[in-house]
């Protein structure tokens, strides 16, 4: 795409600012947690039991805010028998895009 | 449908989308009732409002869209539910919402925007309402 759209122009308000990463982030990883779950058939009722942690702990979790630890990433991985990652990479130009989504060309859908 | 300075336009009920977004996943459209060079879209108004009134409110529906169109549906439903009649709502801890429907072949199509009351039927009916307007006549 070489204009700029208006989801890029809003984006970009906020392309430095570390809230708004770490909150993309953390939506991605928790959207990444509730597929693993329906998949398993998990319950949120069920992941707090297995992470030893209240229902409403865990959905305070799934609200996704910024702040979201490390650890507490961890605990869902291991209640849900899934490998964490979390990494560097080189920022994507030209296009704004998702935190933590890996990118594909519009082109290739 | 007919195409009127980059939007796609349905004469039939006065109401044309204005693309907002291109994704790998979705291409975004806002539902637009201006004419010509003047554009009324009421979800990008309650973007631009929500911007002045709730900056975090603001920047997590951005998020939300920018996920939306890149990786597919949300299905943490904090953020995302479907509705009724083929709309659904993306919605930020702030109580605030925004209204959707998918037309086929990738695009998502934004109807408006509103801060969640109890009962807000009337407003998932006035999105129904603008699916129903939309794909009678497309």
């Amino acid at each position: 795409m070489t204009d700029e759209s208006w989801l890029d122009r809003a984006a970009g308000t906020y392309q430095r600012d570390p809230d708004f990463i770490a909150e993309g982030l953390s939506l991605e990883l928790m959207e990444q947690a509730t597929v693993l779950m329906d998949a398993a058939g998990i319950t949120r009722a069920e992941l707090a039991q297995r992470m030893g942690v209240s229902k409403p702990y865990v959905t305070r979790l799934f609200r996704a805010p910024a702040n979201l630890t490390l650890r507490s990433l961890a605990q869902i991985a291991l209640a849900l028998d899934a490998a964490l990652t979390v990494s560097f990479c080189e920022a994507p130009t030209p296009r704004r895009f998702a935190p933590g989504v890996q990118y594909t060309s519009p082109t290739s859908r | 449908m007919q195409s009127d300075q980059g939007h796609r336009v349905n004469f039939w009920v006065n109401m044309r989308l204005k693309e907002i977004a291109r994704g790998a996943k979705f291409t975004l459209y806002a539902l637009d009732f201006g004419q010509g060079d003047q554009e009324d879209c009421p979800a990008l108004d309650f973007l631009s409002e929500l911007e002045r009134t709730n900056v975090r409110s603001h920047r997590r529906f951005i998020s939300l869209l920018l996920r939306h169109a890149d990786a597919g549906p949300i299905k943490n439903r904090e953020f995302s539910n479907p509705l009724r009649d083929g709309v659904f709502e993306f919605k930020t801890e702030y109580t605030d919402r925004l209204l959707y429907f998918y037309e086929p072949a990738g695009a998502t199509i934004l109807t408006h925007g509103f801060k969640k009351i109890p009962n807000y039927n009337r407003e998932i009916d006035t999105a129904i309402s603008y699916r129903a307007q939309w794909k009678e006549s497309s």
